[in-house]
């Protein structure tokens, strides 16, 4: 007797892919190719988990764009606040697929969000970048800043080849002037919140695959051939403003954006699903990958997914042996480095990363502000 | 001007790197001072007879901008002392390197007196006198005026403002240590502007001198191709530095002395009578006969 399982491969079976050999690189469909080329550039945005994805993949000898980056006369400066400088421009955390969408836009000069700046005592305020350290003092500067900003976010959507967006939330905060979408809460990390003006919203899974299948429609008509790769954000809710319990409306949450990746990946070509969520969260899991706060992710975790995701790109080979790329950036801190160690050079960049990536994991994101 | 929020950022700044600019910039001063000293000394009577008459004696100490005020420079063989320098009641903390004991000594004589310190004051120099690249420009908290640069990538004023900041912030102990004295009231004054021609930066330049030499290395800058920041940027630096002066002073409960506005020109520059030979960043001695007569009138209103 034959059945459509008899021929199906290992990786369809829990029993031989889970529970038994589990491989992580294993889990990313392989139909499309290499997830990212050598030489190719590379943006990312979304949720704090995208920034953990710098380091690895510049330690890993990929190009990571960089559109926006500090003047080297400040160099000798304060670094920027919450993680604004380790994205390609300084956009800081997207957590939301419709904030995504109106940076694009605002970077085509096709929205202007009535409530674009807030006065404050110690200056004007970007909503959208509501903690950023270098704030501008006046509306000259703001506008001066902001039209820099927006130049610098429009080229890294042009100038990408593969441009990675990590889903972190349905839950947002927006003007309810013109829908406008804010990182988080006015009045959390900067601003006031005012209940005339600021709204509540959960985005259901279908504003999200057509927000999603927009983006990325309007992005290949600005940069035709730029691959995109979704990921969802292992990182459970700081708080949820639903009168649900965390835990409920986090599951709710990721299981929105995981569908709704799913969707868009399906409607667009050269789009793919990176399974950082499933990597993290999934049972098989080890205890940890999450700090105590069963919140955090854990450096094990963040090399975990690494790994996977370099096993995926051209030029990381995947090695059974030890269960990890033989790319230096894949290397989990506490594996013996082997043969790596005759190469001080890799083991250098190895420290280098693993040390940005600890720095980045305990970086506080602005969503924490919703905590304080 | 604004409050600093919390320190979330880590402090990068190469303070061995700075003294080192900030070493050479005073001994190159040092060696222009001297050489110009005549050609300024005929002012320096003329003015002295203006200076106004204060209640308690008024003591200048720090950094090479206090020697056009009358205060000799450092000196390695000088132990700290103080000297008078006028029947007018001002007085000068001298001695060597501007280290623990200078500032030691000066609390020892703070007692009734009012210290006008002048400290530091190049940053600006030292970071940015050559153009970087890609230029930038910055737009100052109250400029409405002056277009910005076309081209010039905008360079927030904070980060700026906190870059000069980082060289100010040994002022909080020092302040608080002198006001912690019986009588002791503190003033922060204002540095020099910059000179209205870069011709003398050029010359540097063209010269590869030690200070442009090190300045290009630290910055990355190729010296070949290196040419003095615009001047009217120079300025704007020099305006974020005094605000940054002003700022460390204020937050310590002590008063900030700004350069009156009869040194400077129209747009801002020191103006040429007030110039030290080929020095491009220290001001002469008519300069600090000026200053002096400054800080005593806004005392004396303080006073009053």
């Amino acid at each position: 007797m034959t059945h459509p399982y008899k021929s199906a491969p290992t990786r369809s079976f829990w029993t031989r892919s889970v529970a038994d050999n589990y491989i992580a690189a294993a889990t990313v469909e392989k139909v499309k190719g290499p997830l990212i080329r050598k030489g190719e550039s590379v943006v990312t945005a979304g949720s704090c988990f995208a920034s953990n994805l710098v380091p690895h993949l510049e330690g890993a000898g990929f190009t990571y764009l960089r559109t926006e980056q500090p003047h080297p006369s400040v160099r000798m400066s304060w670094e920027e606040n919450l993680g604004y400088a380790n994205f390609s421009a300084q956009y800081g955390n997207i957590y939301t697929v419709r904030q995504l969408r109106q940076l694009l836009h605002r970077s085509l000069g096709l929205f202007v969000p009535s409530e674009d700046r807030w006065h404050m005592p110690h200056g004007v305020i970007d909503p959208f970048r509501p903690g950023l350290r270098n704030h501008a003092l006046s509306d000259r500067e703001f506008d001066a800043l902001t039209g820099q900003h927006l130049a610098a976010v429009l080229r890294a959507f042009k100038e990408a080849d593969v441009f990675i967006f990590t889903l972190g939330l349905t839950e947002a905060w927006i003007s309810k002037a013109d829908g406008a979408v804010f990182p988080v809460c006015p009045g959390t990390v900067a601003g006031e919140f005012d209940a005339d003006r600021h709204g509540f919203r959960n985005f259901g899974v279908s504003e999200i695959a057509d927000d999603l299948n927009r983006f990325i429609g309007e992005l290949r008509a600005v940069n035709p051939g730029i691959r995109v790769i979704l990921t969802v954000s292992p990182v459970p809710l700081v708080a949820t403003a639903t009168n649900r319990h965390v835990l409920t409306a986090s599951t709710y949450s990721k299981s929105v954006l995981r569908v709704a990746a799913e969707m868009a990946c399906g409607a667009n070509g050269n789009t793919s699903y990176f399974p950082a969520y499933e990597i993290v969260t999934g049972p098989q899991a080890p205890k940890d990958f999450f700090e105590e706060d069963k919140r955090n992710v854990s450096q094990a975790a963040v090399f975990a997914v690494m790994s996977a995701f370099l096993e995926n790109c051209e030029g990381g080979e995947y090695s059974e042996a030890n269960g990890v790329a033989s790319n230096p950036a894949s290397v989990p801190p506490s594996a013996d480095p082997g043969p790596l160690q005759s190469e001080p050079t890799s083991a250098a960049r190895m420290d280098e990363v693993r040390e940005l990536g600890e720095k980045l994991r305990r970086a506080a994101c602005d969503e924490v502000m919703l905590e304080r | 001007m604004y409050s600093v929020e919390g320190e979330t950022g880590a402090k990068r700044l190469e303070t061995g790197w700075l003294d080192k600019l900030t070493g050479l910039l005073d001994r190159w001063s040092r060696w222009f001072r001297r050489s110009s000293a005549k050609e300024t000394a005929g002012y320096q009577s003329q003015t002295e007879a203006k200076t106004m008459k204060t209640m308690k004696t008024i003591v200048i100490a720090g950094h090479s901008h206090g020697v056009a005020l009358g205060m000799p420079g450092s000196s390695e063989d000088l132990k700290p002392q103080l000297i008078r320098l006028d029947d007018d009641g001002f007085e000068a903390m001298t001695g060597g390197d501007r280290d623990a004991a200078y500032w030691s000594a000066l609390a020892d004589v703070a007692r009734n007196k009012d210290i006008a310190i002048l400290w530091s004051g190049n940053e600006h120099v030292s970071y940015h006198l050559i153009e970087h690249t890609p230029k930038f420009d910055v737009v100052l908290p109250h400029d409405t005026g002056r277009p910005l640069d076309e081209g010039a990538v905008i360079v927030p004023y904070k980060a700026l403002f906190d870059l000069y900041r980082l060289s100010y912030d040994p002022l909080d102990a020092l302040i608080k240590n002198l006001q912690s004295v019986e009588g002791c009231r503190v003033f922060v004054i204002g540095t020099p502007p910059p000179r209205a021609d870069d011709a003398l930066i050029q010359a540097e330049i063209t010269g590869k001198s030690e200070l442009i030499r090190n300045i290009c290395e630290s910055f990355q800058i190729d010296i070949e191709t290196a040419r003095p920041a615009p001047r009217y940027l120079m300025r704007k630096l020099w305006s974020i530095l005094q605000d940054a002066s002003r700022h460390v002073a204020e937050r310590n409960g002590a008063q900030f002395l700004d350069v009156p506005a009869s040194v400077q020109t129209e747009d801002g520059f020191l103006r040429q009578e007030y110039t030290l030979g080929h020095d491009f960043t220290h001001a002469n001695n008519l300069y600090g006969e000026t200053m002096r007569q400054h800080i005593a009138m806004r005392i004396s209103a303080v006073e009053s």
